[in-house]
Parts: structure tokens; sequence; C-alpha cells
């Protein structure tokens, strides 16, 4: 066989530092500023980080006393370093490009490239418009059969609060949520005491993915306490201004949405391409997760995977 | 328009899912004893593929199938990340926890040795019990294990339990039943959402 030669390799390299480039360029005319990160975090810093991530993906290293772990997510790194010292009014646009790593289960480290913006202090509409719009821009500049799976978090964490769970039965119901396991989902919410009507709702969930606004109608038939209907009414708002941008036949809505990373609260969004089987962008609104460091400050972001979208992206 | 590519676990559970998808009108050519691993149905744009089925998870988690057709059980023993969107209902067994007949569970005090081909469910069931285990995996014959003195117990699919009281074990305990499942890529749901959703609907009617 043929083996890859340097040659091959270092085209390789070159083409994808060139899209690298390409990328940071649109956050750069956008306003948004780099900031580099430490390789390392202190695993007791971020430890409600990493009690909602599965330990064995976490990559420990020991450096005297301390704990250390590889950094395995940009945007908590952020927040913990600015958030403690966050001054009033301020208003941040970042983005960085490094990587992350995570352990897979037989021991292998993966070293994941990540590029991606943070939008700090802004009027939350405003920011995650304006968020929205570059992911938006930049999965249609590589590839124009992109999707994009929108949904707010607040609509699940709306319905779970009315049902006064347990840790570990809100641990379950999402997992069954995120894996669309109806059947499993049916009879686990058949040995919880819910009210009819919540009952109901949780079995709705599944089923509202799709059209926006028959969506929202069929929602509304159902359980809706405030949290979920505030929910509804940002998407409605955003669907708007993606409407305009003429992205609709681009953009699914889906309120069983999950991500990986719970900290999200607000708008959550998942881009992918055609025939790639990794998200390539991931992000959403996470003030309450600021709030864990000290306060409550707008925050919106988004991470692109840059190995899969050099793959696959067409570029 | 893209096919819908379908991933069938071998053995029992593939032959009854070629029973049930040519139940709803598709892929009649579809033969699990035949040496042909894959078959086409034209005129739905379904494509089935017969793999081994503790294959069926990669081939629907690295998108080269959409959906899968696998037992629970697989499910259970792998990391995934896939959507399950339809118990299937055949396939039923359950796991249990077996032994020797009539004989004290323990060979010493402390440590419950189990053979199974199941580490990973194993586990996680006798943590949640707080009983302190050694796993000894095994890749077939697991009956053997407490006969030859390999391990105190085992933890497997028992379906009528006749394999077991051939060989003088019998059931300790039921953890949980299991059945086939049809799972789905993330990504394809998304991007086949009408296909894979017609599917189920169709399976669905045929359900009821």
């Amino acid at each position: 066989m043929e083996y890859f030669r340097i040659e091959d390799e270092l085209k390789y390299h070159g083409k994808r530092y060139q899209l690298e480039k390409e990328i940071e360029d649109m956050f750069m005319h956008e306003g948004y500023t780099h900031l580099e990160l430490s390789a390392f975090e202190n695993l007791d810093q971020l430890r409600s980080l990493y009690n909602k991530l599965k330990k064995e993906h976490i990559v420990k290293v020991y450096g005297g006393s301390d704990i250390l772990v590889l950094r395995t997510d940009h945007t908590a790194s952020i927040i913990k370093n600015l958030i403690p010292r966050w001054e009033p009014g301020l208003k941040l646009k970042l983005f960085y490009n490094s990587d992350v790593f995570r352990s897979s289960p037989n021991g292998e480290i993966k070293e994941i490239k990540q590029l991606g913006i943070e939008y700090l202090g802004e009027a939350a509409l405003k920011a995650d418009k304006e968020v929205f719009g570059l992911a938006l821009q930049i999965l249609n500049r590589y590839d124009q059969g992109f999707i994009i799976e929108v949904s707010n978090s607040k609509f699940i964490r709306g319905l779970i609060e009315a049902m006064a769970l347990s840790e570990e039965e809100i641990e379950r119901l999402k997992d069954l949520i995120d894996r669309k396991n109806r059947f499993e989902l049916v009879e686990f919410s058949e040995g919880l005491d819910l009210p009819e009507e919540i009952r109901n709702s949780l079995l709705n969930l599944l089923d509202l993915q799709g059209d926006l606004t028959a969506l929202v109608k069929q929602a509304e038939q159902n359980y809706l306490n405030p949290t979920m209907a505030e929910a509804l009414a940002e998407l409605m708002e955003l669907k708007a201004f993606t409407d305009k941008l003429g992205y609709s036949q681009h953009v699914y809505f889906d309120l069983s949405l999950l991500m990986e990373l719970d900290y999200y609260d607000g708008l959550i969004f998942k881009g992918y391409y055609p025939n790639s089987f990794k998200e390539i962008v991931c992000g959403g609104r996470y003030d309450s997760f600021t709030e864990e460091f000290g306060q409550k400050i707008s925050a919106v972001g988004f991470s692109l995977d840059a190995d899969e979208l050099m793959e696959k992206g067409g570029a | 328009m893209d096919y819908l590519k379908i991933a069938l676990a071998k053995g029992r559970i593939g032959k009854d899912a070629s029973k049930l998808f040519k139940g709803i009108g598709l892929c009649d050519s579809l033969d699990p004893d035949s040496r042909k691993l894959i078959f086409k149905d034209e005129k739905n744009k379904i494509s089935f593929t017969y793999v081994k089925s503790s294959d069926v998870i990669t081939y629907v988690q690295n998108g080269v199938a959409d959906l899968g057709v696998v037992g629970k059980d697989e499910i259970l023993e792998r990391e995934t990340d896939l959507y399950e969107l339809y118990d299937l209902g055949f396939g039923k067994c359950k796991f249990a926890i077996a032994g020797i007949e009539n004989q004290k569970l323990y060979a010493k005090d402390q440590v419950l040795k189990v053979a199974t081909k199941y580490p990973k469910v194993t586990k996680k069931y006798f943590a949640a019990r707080n009983q302190k285990i050694k796993v000894i995996k095994l890749n077939g014959s697991v009956e053997l294990a407490p006969l030859v003195g390999l391990a105190d117990v085992i933890v497997d699919l028992v379906e009528t339990g006749s394999t077991l009281k051939a060989n003088g074990l019998n059931v300790i305990e039921e953890m949980f039943p299991i059945s086939a499942r049809l799972i789905c890529n993330r990504v394809s749901y998304r991007f086949k959402y009408q296909l894979i959703t017609q599917l189920l609907s169709a399976l669905k009617e045929m359900e009821a």
C-alpha cells in the first residue's frame, strides 16, 4: 500500500491552517478578540462542571498535591477566569482556537481542536441572534446542505421543575429524553407520581419537533408553566430572525434536544453536515453557569469542531 | 434520493426483523439464511445489511447505517450515543443471576465471583446493591464457570432457562427484561427525518 507522505501531510496542515484563518478572520471581522487559555484546570475549581461530565471522560494529570485535569471545555475555562473579576457594564466578544482533551473508555486520549466564540454581558436576545447568525453563516459557507437543530433548554427545565423529582430520577429522565427512548420514557413515567397533565406534557415532548408554529400550538394544548412559555416565546423570536436571514429551511426545532454539557439555560443548538456523523457546531446560552462563579452575566457562545469541518466541509 | 440504510443483527433477532420488515411491505428479497449480506429494496429506497450483533451499534454510530436492529443487551453493554426509537417487541429475554442449585453462594465471604459476557451491565447492577464482586469476563459457555469453580455465579441472558437447567443451574435473581430495539444515528435522524418517521408509523400500525 501507499503510505501518507510528509508532503501530503504538510499539504493537509496547510489547508487546515487556511480554514482556521478564514474562520478566525470572520470572528475578528465581527469584533471578537482572541483569548489564549491554559491547557490545565484545577479539578476542584470546576467541580460542578466535572460532576456533569462522565468521570471517565476527564483526562487527569497529577501535579504536586493538586489533581489537575486537561481542559475538557473552553467555555468553562473562560467563565472561571473572567467572571470572578467581572466589571459591571462590561461587554466582551471573545474567540478561542485550541484543543480540548477527552478520555475514551478504552483509555485512549482524544485531542479535539475547537474554534469558538463567547459573547458576554450583552442583552440576551441581541447576543443570541448575533451568535446564532454567525453559526449559520459559517456552516453555510462550507456546505450549504447543513442542518441546525435548535431548542431552548428552559422548556425541559420548566417541565422537570414541575415534577419534583430526585437527582437520580432527573438524570434518568434526561437520559431517556436524550435518547428519544419513548418506550422506556412511558414506562419510567408510570413509576413516578405525576399529575396527569404533567405526564401528558412529558410524553408529548418527543413529538415537539418540526415546524415551530405548529409545535408551539401543540405544546400549548398541554401543561405549560411560565418558564416553558418563556422558552417558546424566545424561540418564536429567533425563528422570525432566521426567517428574515433566509435560513429557515436549514433550521429544525426540536424541544426534546439536550446537550452533552448540562450548563445551558436558554437557546441551545447543534449543527450538522450531510455525510458527517459528528456535531460540527454546538452552542447556546449559559447565564446560570456564570452564576456558579459569583455573578449572573448574560453569556452565549458556540464551538466548532475544526477537524470535522475540515474533513466534511468541502473547503 | 438517498437510501435508508438499516443494519440487522445476525441470528434470531435478524430473522424476526426480516419477518417484521417484510410484513410492512419492505424488501421481499430479504433472506436472513442467505450468504448474501446486503439486500436492497429499490422501490422503497431501503437497504438492509446483516452484521454480527455486536457490530450493529458500530455501524449505526459511524453512520454507515442510519438505523439498526439490535438487542437491548448490546446497548446496555456499550457506551453509545444513539437514539433508541422503538421497542420492537421480539427477542424477549431477561438478564438474570444464576448459580448451582442448592449451593451456598459464596465460596469465600466478602467478594462474589461473577462470570459473564456482560461486565458493564454486571458491575453496574451489583454496584447499585453495594455488593463487592470480581468480574470474570467470558466470551461463551458462561454456564460452565460455576461448574468448574471459575465463579460463584453467572450473569447472563436467560430465555427459557433450559440451558441453565441442563447444566444444573437455576436463576437466583431476575435482573431486568430485554428486547430488540430500533436504534438510530443522531445525524441521520435529522437528515432523514421524514423517511424514519414514516417507517416508525408503519411499524406502529403493524403492531396495532
